[in-house]
C-alpha cells in the first residue's frame, strides 16, 4: 500500500506540474515565411587608360571596345531574386579632350537593350570628375536581368591631337549594388 | 503537454551537448548519481534499470532568446522576430540540447557482506549539440554589406558541433576509510554520427577604395568535419533516408561506429560525519573519426576588385567568379579527425543535519544513523568551443517519509538567475521510481523557458543509502 502512495506523490507531483505548466500560442509554420532582404554593393569595373593610348584615334571613333560577358547576371539566382540595382559609375579625366564614355548592354540576340552615355569634359588644368548612377527598379531590372553582355566604348570628342607624349589618363570605376528579396 | 511535447521533441531536433545535471548530482538514492560522479556514496547490494525506461533525461537552452521570440503566435512578421533575436543576441550566446537514453545499467557490491566496493556498468545512448549564434554571417545574410561598410564580417563566428553516439561504460567506486570514497569509470564510446565545425576563422570586409569604388576582401579558413553520415552526402545516395537510418543506427550503436575511449573520475570525502565535500571529472576522452569520414574545406584569400576586371589586349575580360573558385575553392576532403568530448567537471559541498536513529523500523539500510536534512552548494563547468559554461547551484535535500526522498535546487548560469529544480525518488522493497526537472518556473510558460531539463527513470535495488 505505502508504495501506492509513493508513486501517486511523485506521479501527482509530475502531473501538477503538467497541467499548470502551459505554453503561449507557437506557431512553427512562420518558417515559411521568412524572407531576406539584403542588400550587396560591389566593385563592378574598373579600368585605366593614357592618353598616349588615344593617339591613333580620330574624332567620332569609338575606341576601346571592350565587351564583357555578364554571365552571373542569368543564374537563377539573380533571375529570381533580385528585385533591384543601381549601377554606380565614376569617371576621372585628365586627358585635354573631351569624350562619351558608353555602356550598351546587349541581350542574348546581341541587340542593345540599354545604351549608358556619360560625357566627359575635357581636362583644364583641374581634374574631371563624372559620376553618374543608373536606377534599375523594379519595373525595369528585367532589363539587367536580360543582359548577357556589356561593351565599354569611348567616343573621342574633336580637339587638339592626341601624340605619343601627351600627358594625362582615364580611369573608370564602377559598383553594382544589388537589392534582393530571397524567399 | 502536446505543446510541451513537441517543443521539445522540435528543440531536440534541431540541436544537441551535455548538460548540468545539478538535480541528479550527489542525490545518492539513485544509482544514476554514480554516471555524474564515480566516485558517488552510493551503497546497494545489486541494482539493475528497467532497460530504456532506467534513465531517461532531455536538456534544451538557449542563451540570448528562446522559443516564444521566435515563433510567438502573435502577428509580429516572422522575419521581423528573426531580425529582433539577432540584435539582442551576441556571438557567445548559444543554443543547446542533450538528450540521453540508458539502454541498460546494472551494478553489483564486490567482496562480500562487509565490503563496501561496487561495480556498475551499462550502456547509454546520447544526442549532443552546441550551436553558437552565428551573428556576423546572419547579419551579411539578412542586410548584405551595404549598410556595413568598414566593417570586418567575422567569419569565425560559424561554431557548431553536433553529435549522435552511444557509450558503454564500467565503474569502479571504492570506500577506502570512513571518510574517503574513490571511484572511477572507464567508457568506450561509439560514434554513430559526428559533424563539427569549431575552429573556423576568417573575415570578409568593404571599405571604400581609392581607385576602386570598395576594397573588398575575404579570408576564409573554414572546416567542415562530418563522420557517419558520408552515404547520405554523397550527391549519387537515392536511397531511403528513414529505412537506411533504422538499419545503420543499431549497427553503428553496438561497435560499428567510430570509436574513442574516455574516463570519469571522482570522490567523496567526509571531514567530518555531517559535512560532506565531493567533486568529480566526468568524459575526459575523445572520439577518434576514422570511417565515414567526409571534411569540406572553404579556404583561401580573395582581394575583390570586381565582377568585370582585368581588361587585356583581346578586348574581353577574365571571369572574375572563376578566379573566386579558384582562390576559395570548396573542397572535400576524407582526412581523419578527432574529437574531445566535452568535458564536465562537478564539485559540492553539504551540510547534513536532524540526526536520527534506526528505531522506526527493520529497513534494509546498513547505516545505524542518518541524517534527515542537508544543505549544500554545487558547482559546475562544462568546456565548449569557447569560455566554458559555469553553474553554481544551492540545495536542500530532505527524507520526507521513509522511502520518500527530495532534492530542490536553486541555480544561476548562463540561461538564467531564476532556476528552481526538484527532484523526488522513491524506494519500497527493492523498486525504485524518480522524476526530477529544473526551471520550474518557467513551467507557467514553457515557450518563454531559456532551459528546460527532465530525467525520470525505474531500477529495481536490492539495498540503499540513506545519505
Amino acid at each position: 500500500m505505502k508504495h501506492r502512495i509513493y508513486y501517486r506523490i511523485i506521479l501527482i507531483t509530475t502531473l501538477v506540474l503538467c497541467t499548470f505548466s502551459c505554453s503561449s500560442d507557437l506557431d512553427f509554420n512562420q518558417v515559411e515565411d521568412f524572407t531576406a532582404q539584403p542588400v550587396v554593393t560591389t566593385n563592378l569595373a574598373y579600368y585605366e587608360a593614357k592618353a598616349p593610348d588615344f593617339e591613333a584615334a580620330g574624332a567620332g571613333l569609338n575606341v576601346y571596345p571592350y565587351i564583357a560577358n555578364v554571365d552571373f547576371l542569368n543564374t537563377s539566382f539573380v533571375e529570381e531574386d533580385l528585385i533591384k540595382a543601381e549601377l554606380y559609375f565614376r569617371i576621372k579625366n585628365t586627358i585635354a579632350r573631351a569624350y562619351n564614355y558608353n555602356i550598351t548592354f546587349l541581350d542574348v540576340n546581341n541587340a542593345p537593350v540599354k545604351i549608358i552615355n556619360i560625357p566627359v569634359g575635357a581636362y583644364n588644368g583641374t581634374e574631371i570628375l563624372e559620376e553618374k548612377t543608373v536606377l534599375f527598379t523594379s519595373a525595369d531590372v528585367a532589363i539587367l536581368k536580360s543582359t548577357t553582355k556589356m561593351v565599354f566604348s569611348i567616343t573621342i570628342l574633336p580637339g587638339p591631337p592626341l601624340t605619343a607624349s601627351s600627358p594625362g589618363r582615364i580611369e573608370m570605376s564602377s559598383s553594382i549594388t544589388a537589392y534582393f528579396d530571397v524567399k | 503537454m502536446r505543446r510541451i511535447i513537441i517543443l521539445l521533441c522540435l528543440s531536440i531536433s534541431f540541436c544537441s551537448f551535455s548538460q548540468n545535471k545539478e538535480v541528479l548530482y550527489n542525490f545518492t538514492p539513485q544509482p544514476q548519481s554514480l554516471l555524474l560522479n564515480p566516485g558517488a556514496d552510493v551503497k546497494y547490494k545489486w541494482f539493475f534499470g528497467v532497460p530504456l525506461l532506467s534513465g531517461i533525461s532531455a536538456n534544451v537552452g538557449s542563451t540570448g532568446f528562446d522559443a516564444y521570440n521566435l515563433f510567438a503566435d502573435d502577428g509580429v512578421d516572422f522575419t521581423t522576430k528573426v531580425k529582433n533575436v539577432l540584435a539582442s543576441t551576441s556571438r557567445n550566446d548559444y543554443i543547446t540540447a542533450n538528450q540521453q537514453l540508458e539502454i541498460f545499467t546494472a551494478g553489483f557490491r564486490v567482496g562480500g557482506e562487509e565490503s563496501k566496493s561496487y561495480v556498475s556498468f551499462g550502456m547509454y545512448q546520447e544526442f549532443d549539440s552546441f550551436i553558437y549564434v552565428p551573428k556576423d554571417l546572419a547579419i551579411l545574410s539578412l542586410y548584405g554589406n551595404k549598410d556595413y561598410i568598414g566593417k570586418s564580417f567575422d567569419l569565425g563566428d560559424l561554431s557548431a558541433k553536433a553529435e549522435v553516439l552511444s557509450v558503454f561504460h564500467v565503474g569502479f567506486n571504492k570506500q577506502l576509510n570512513e571518510k574517503l570514497i574513490l571511484g572511477i569509470r572507464g567508457k568506450i564510446y561509439s560514434s554513430i554520427f559526428n559533424a563539427t565545425s569549431t575552429h573556423n576563422s576568417g573575415y570578409f570586409y568593404t571599405s571604400q577604395g581609392s581607385n576602386l569604388i570598395y576594397d573588398q576582401v575575404i579570408k576564409s579558413n573554414l572546416q567542415l568535419n562530418t563522420s557517419g553520415a558520408a552515404k547520405y552526402l554523397d550527391e549519387n545516395y537515392e536511397g531511403d533516408v528513414a529505412t537506411d537510418l533504422r538499419n545503420d543506427i543499431p549497427q553503428k550503436a553496438f561497435f560499428g561506429g567510430n570509436f574513442g575511449l574516455g574516463m570519469d573520475l571522482g570522490l567523496t570525502y567526509y571531514p567530518e560525519k555531517n559535512i560532506q565535500i565531493t567533486a568529480s571529472l566526468v568524459d575526459i576522452g575523445f572520439v577518434s573519426h576514422t570511417k565515414d569520414v567526409v571534411d569540406y574545406t572553404f579556404k583561401g584569400d580573395y582581394v575583390f576588385k570586381g565582377v568585370l576586371t582585368n581588361f587585356n589586349e583581346d578586348g574581353t575580360v577574365d571571369d572574375a567568379y572563376e578566379d573566386f573558385n579558384d582562390a576559395i575553392p570548396l573542397d572535400t576532403i576524407y582526412n581523419k579527425y578527432t574529437t574531445q568530448r566535452p568535458l564536465k567537471f562537478y564539485s559540492s559541498f553539504q551540510y547534513s543535519f536532524e540526526e536520527e536513529r534506526q528505531t522506526e523500523c527493520n529497513c534494509s539500510t546498513d547505516e545505524d544513523s542518518w541524517y534527515r536534512s542537508a544543505v549544500g552548494a554545487q558547482f559546475f563547468a562544462m568546456s565548449t568551443p569557447r569560455a566554458p559554461m559555469l553553474a553554481l547551484t544551492a540545495y536542500y535535500r530532505r527524507r520526507l517519509l521513509q522511502g520518500l526522498q527530495m532534492k530542490a535546487t536553486y541555480t544561476i548560469d548562463s540561461y538564467s538567475f531564476s532556476n528552481i529544480g526538484l527532484g523526488l525518488t522513491t524506494k519500497i522493497g527493492v523498486v525504485n521510481f524518480y522524476a526530477m526537472a529544473n526551471n520550474l518556473l518557467a513551467y507557467n510558460d514553457v515557450s518563454k523557458a531559456n532551459a528546460l531539463t527532465f530525467q525520470i527513470g525505474f531500477n529495481i535495488i536490492s539495498g540503499g543509502s540513506s545519505k
